[in-house]
C-alpha cells in the first residue's frame, strides 16, 4: 500500500509539470515539490535524523513548508506542524515533549526557542542563517529520492497537538493508514480528479487540514494555501474562489459565515466550486440553509470527528425542511465503526442519547508518550442521539471541552494560564454565547496578599504568552473568592448561572 | 477630527469591546494582536467599527494585520482613507 509521501512521488513521475500546491507567493509543480522534498530528507539524513525520529515543522504556510513535511516523511521520521501563530513557550513544551530530532523554521524563532535542553536540536532555517545552516544548503544537494526507508502504513507519518486539560498539549499520533483511510474515503466521496482544485483554510497543526492536502495529493490536484492572515478578509476569501478557480472548499462554518455575512459570498455564483465540506463545529441552520437555497446545486457535506479519529462520520445535506433545527453528523465512514454507549453501559437505540464511540482504521495510535491506543474503541467525548433514520446528531459535551471557531479547546489548559499569573489565586474558564459569538470567560479572584488586580491588558499579554490566541479569554469577572461545591471542587453550575443571569 | 479624537475613539471601542471596558495599560503603542487583545474574528468587528465611523474608503488589500497593530498605526490608516 502507499504512504503519505509516495502521493507525491507518483503525481510527480506522472505529471511533474502539474500544479500541487499554490499561495499568494508560491506555486510548486509535482516535480518541484518532489525535488525540494528530496533535498530536505537527505539534508535531515545528514543531520542524523532516523527513520521513526520526529522533526517539527514550525512555519507559515507556503510550498516550502509542505515541501518540509513531504521531506521528513521520505526519510521515514515524523513531522509534527507546530502552529505558527503560537507563543513560543508552548511551541517549546511541543518540542520537548515528542523530542524532536530536527526543526524546520524560522531563524528567529529558532534562537528564542532552541535553547537549554533543545540547544543542540539541528535546525533548518527558511529565512536566514542559523548556527551555521541555510535553506540554500538544500541546492548543494541532490534532488533524486533516497531508498525508501523500512516503513510499514502502521507507522507514525504525523503528530498534531491539541489543547490538553491538564494544561500541556498533547500529542496525538496519526500512522499513514489512520490518514491514508480518511483521504481515499474523502477523494473518493467527493469524486477527485487531477482537475480539481482544493481550498485549504485550515492551518496545518489542526486535523482539517490533512484533507485539503492529501486529496488534492491523491487525484494529482491543485491545492491553494490560504495564509494564516487570509481570515482578516473574508471578501479576500470569497475572490479566492473564482481567482483560483477551486472546486472544493473545506473549512469550519465560522469561516463560511463569515464569507457570507463580510464578504458576500450570496452575491457569487461559484461557478467553479462543486462541493463544499465543513467541520469542526455545529453549522448553525439558519446560515445553512441560506447558503443551501443560494447554491442548490453544489454538495454540501458535513464531517465530524476528533482529532483522535480524523474524520469518523459523515452526512450529506439534502433538502433542509423547515422543522429541522439542526444537521446530523451522520453515518460511520471511512471503514470505522461508531456507536452511542449510555450511562448505564448499554448501547443507546433509536431515539435514546450516550457518549460516541470509534473504532477501526482511522483510529489514532495514541497519544505520544501514553499506553498505545490498540483496538480498543476510542471515547469521543461527545454525546450525540441515534436518530430513527440511523444518523447519529451532536448533542453536547460531557467535559470541559469546547470549541471556538472549530479549535479544539480545555478549559484546562487556559487555566492553568492563568494560574501562572502571581496576582491571580483561583481562576475557573467558561463558555458564554454560541457559535462565532462564543465568548471564553474568566471567573477570578486575588491571592489574600495581593489584592492589586491585573489589568485586561496584562491578562492578555499574559495569556498571549503562553496560549494560543483563540485561547485567550474576552472576559474576566473578579471574585472575592470562586464558589466551591460542597466537595471543594470550583461551583461551575454556580458560576454559568451567574454568567446566565440567574441569581441562585 | 484631530489625532487625538481618533484615537481616543478607537480607545474607547476596543477597551468596550475587547476589554471588558478596562483600558488601563492600552496605549497607543500596545501591540493588539500579538498580545491577543484583538483576536482574528475581533478583527473584523475592529475593521467594521472604523470603516462605519470614520467613513473608510479602505481597499481589501489594505485589510493587513500590519495595518491593526496598534492604536497609532490605525489613526494613520484613518487618516490615509478618510473619504475626503
Amino acid at each position: 500500500m502507499t504512504l503519505l509521501h509516495q502521493l507525491v512521488a507518483r503525481q510527480a513521475l506522472r505529471n511533474p509539470e502539474a500544479i500541487a500546491v499554490r499561495c499568494q507567493s508560491d506555486t510548486l509543480s509535482y516535480g518541484q515539490l518532489d525535488a525540494l522534498a528530496n533535498r530536505i530528507a537527505r539534508w535531515l539524513e545528514a543531520q542524523g535524523v532516523k527513520p521513526g525520529d520526529r522533526v517539527a515543522v514550525w512555519l507559515p504556510k507556503g510550498g516550502n513548508t509542505v515541501a518540509a513535511m513531504q521531506g521528513v516523511l521520505r526519510i521515514g521520521a515524523a513531522y509534527v506542524p507546530v502552529d505558527p501563530l503560537s507563543p513560543g513557550a508552548r511551541a517549546r513544551i511541543i518540542l520537548e515533549d515528542c523530542g524532536v530530532s530536527a526543526v524546520i523554521t524560522r531563524a528567529a524563532w529558532a534562537e528564542a526557542a532552541l535553547t537549554d535542553g533543545l540547544q543542540a536540536v539541528p535546525c533548518l532555517p527558511i529565512d536566514e542563517q542559523f548556527r551555521g545552516h541555510q535553506w540554500s544548503d538544500l541546492l548543494a544537494l541532490s534532488a533524486a529520492p533516497l531508498p525508501e526507508p523500512q516503513r510499514t502504513i502502521h507507522d507514525l507519518a504525523y503528530i498534531l497537538y491539541t489543547s490538553g486539560s491538564t494544561g500541556r498539549p498533547k500529542g496525538v499520533c496519526i500512522s499513514h493508514l489512520n490518514a491514508l483511510a480518511f483521504i481515499e474515503w474523502a477523494a473518493v466521496t467527493v469524486g477527485a480528479t487531477e482537475h480539481d482544485r482544493f481550498s485549504n483554510h485550515a492551518p496545518f497543526h489542526f486535523d482539517l487540514s490533512v484533507l485539503d492536502l492529501y486529496a488534492a495529493f491523491w487525484c494529482g490536484g491543485s491545492v491553494y494555501l490560504i495564509s494564516e492572515g487570509g481570515n482578516y478578509s473574508p471578501q479576500g476569501l470569497v475572490e479566492l474562489i473564482d481567482r483560483e478557480q477551486l472546486t472544493v472548499w473545506y473549512s469550519v462554518p465560522s469561516a463560511l459565515i463569515l464569507m457570507m455575512e463580510h464578504g458576500g459570498l450570496l452575491e457569487r455564483a461559484a461557478a467553479s466550486l462543486r462541493t463544499v465540506l465543513f467541520a469542526g463545529e455545529p453549522f448553525p441552520i439558519k446560515h445553512l440553509r441560506r447558503l443551501r437555497e443560494h447554491w442548490p446545486d453544489k454538495r454540501f457535506l458535513n464531517l465530524y470527528g476528533p482529532t483522535e479519529t480524523n474524520v469518523c462520520t459523515a452526512y450529506e445535506v439534502d433538502v433542509l425542511t423547515d422543522s429541522q433545527t439542526a444537521i446530523p453528523i451522520g453515518t460511520a465512514t471511512c471503514g470505522d465503526l461508531v456507536w452511542a454507549v449510555k450511562d448505564d453501559g448499554t448501547h443507546a437505540g433509536p431515539g435514546e442519547t450516550g457518549e460516541l464511540l470509534v473504532t477501526g482504521p482511522t483510529v489514532m495510535l495514541g497519544y505520544y508518550g501514553q499506553p498505545p491506543q490498540g483496538d480498543r474503541p476510542y471515547p469521543t467525548g461527545d454525546i450525540v442521539r441515534l436518530e430513527a433514520d440511523g444518523n447519529y446528531s451532536y448533542i453536547g459535551r460531557r467535559d470541559h471541552m469546547v470549541k471556538i471557531r472549530g479549535f479544539r479547546v480545555e478549559l484546562g489548559e487556559i487555566e492553568s494560564a492563568l494560574l501562572a499569573h502571581p496576582d491571580i489565586h483561583e481562576a475557573a474558564v467558561l463558555v458564554h454565547g454560541e457559535g462565532a459569538a462564543a465568548k471564553l470567560v474568566g471567573f477570578l479572584s486575588s491571592p489574600p496578599e495581593r489584592p492589586e488586580r491585573p489589568s485586561m491588558v496584562a491578562i492578555k499579554q499574559h495569556c498571549a504568552g503562553r496560549l494560543p490566541r483563540y485561547m485567550i479569554v474576552d472576559q474576566v469577572r473578579w471574585c472575592d473568592s470562586l464558589p466551591r461545591t460542597r466537595n471543594g471542587k470550583i461551583d461551575r453550575l454556580a458560576l454559568a448561572n451567574e454568567l446566565n443571569g440567574d441569581k441562585p | 477630527m484631530t489625532d487625538q479624537e481618533i484615537l481616543q475613539e478607537v480607545r474607547t471601542y476596543i477597551a468596550n469591546t475587547f476589554l471588558d471596558g478596562d483600558s488601563k495599560g492600552l496605549d497607543e503603542n500596545t501591540p493588539l494582536l500579538q498580545t491577543g487583545i484583538v483576536d482574528s474574528m475581533g478583527i473584523m468587528e475592529l475593521l467594521s467599527f472604523i470603516r462605519d465611523r470614520f467613513s473608510l474608503d479602505l481597499p481589501e488589500e489594505e485589510v493587513r494585520p500590519e495595518n491593526l497593530e496598534n492604536l497609532k498605526v490605525i489613526v494613520a490608516l484613518v487618516n490615509r482613507f478618510k473619504k475626503s
